[in-house]
């Protein structure tokens, strides 16, 4: 099953789809500095410097959060840094 | 087709190759990464998640074993398809990640974020295996300048 069709089918049509949601890259001691920055530009399409930006965010805060909006496509950037193995989660933006 | 030599000694990959591919055998064990959802009580997301989730990490470590099983990844040389690239690098990262949650405990992660680590005065069984954890980084590094 595609992300596209979990996005799809399995995404809840409730009032949660309005309420923005954050991606949140939580710190890991495992992966390369230039390879979050890397994943950061292929994922969510950020250029060298935000993506090192937010590279070092985690890296010194411990998080950092990498996109916030609409659940669907929050869903579907968690899908794919977690696919890269970064640990991310999704929080509501209250 | 990528292809680059490690700057590694030839002998030490040699030497590291079987105990690259027992880590790689044992990763299919690891658990799934933690749905994103801290509070989320619908399991049928949950397993349509960790499902997909599965399925890609397969086929990464697929891509991962034919660069293992290369004739020259013991001799210290990379090579692979271009379209392997991505899916490679996810794989070498699983690897570490279960390298360093099973078999470097006796280190800590600012030991590992940093590299500062006193080699000669770690123990005999966690020795190879920060090689080979170092080892899979090089080649990402390689792999990261390959397709930048």
């Amino acid at each position: 099953m595609s992300l596209e069709t979990i996005t799809k089918t399995e995404t809840k049509e409730d009032t949660s789809l309005d309420i923005p949601w954050r991606v949140v890259v939580l710190n890991d001691p495992v992966n390369l500095m230039s390879y979050v920055v890397m994943v950061f530009k292929k994922v969510l399409g950020f250029n060298e410097t935000k993506a090192t930006k937010h590279m070092r965010e985690v890296h010194e805060l411990g998080r950092s959060i990498v996109w916030s909006g609409n659940r669907e496509k929050a869903e579907n950037f968690a899908y794919q840094l977690q696919h890269w193995h970064l640990q991310t989660i999704l929080e509501k933006d209250d | 087709m990528i292809e680059f030599r490690l700057r590694v000694d030839s002998r030490i990959t040699r030497g590291l190759a079987p105990l690259i591919v027992k880590c790689f055998s044992e990763c299919r064990n690891r658990s799934l990464p933690a749905f994103p959802y801290l509070d989320e009580k619908d399991g049928d997301l949950v397993d349509s998640w960790e499902s997909s989730l599965g399925e890609d990490f397969a086929q990464d470590r697929q891509a991962l074993a034919r660069l293992l099983n290369s004739a020259k990844f013991a001799h210290g040389y990379v090579e692979l398809d271009e379209e392997d690239a991505e899916l490679v690098l996810r794989a070498i990262t699983e690897i570490r990640m279960h390298v360093r949650e099973q078999y470097l405990g006796a280190l800590t992660d600012v030991e590992l974020e940093t590299g500062e680590v006193s080699f000669s005065q770690k123990s005999s069984e966690v020795q190879p295996f920060y090689l080979t954890y170092l080892v899979l980084a090089e080649i990402q590094e390689g792999l990261i300048q390959e397709i930048r």
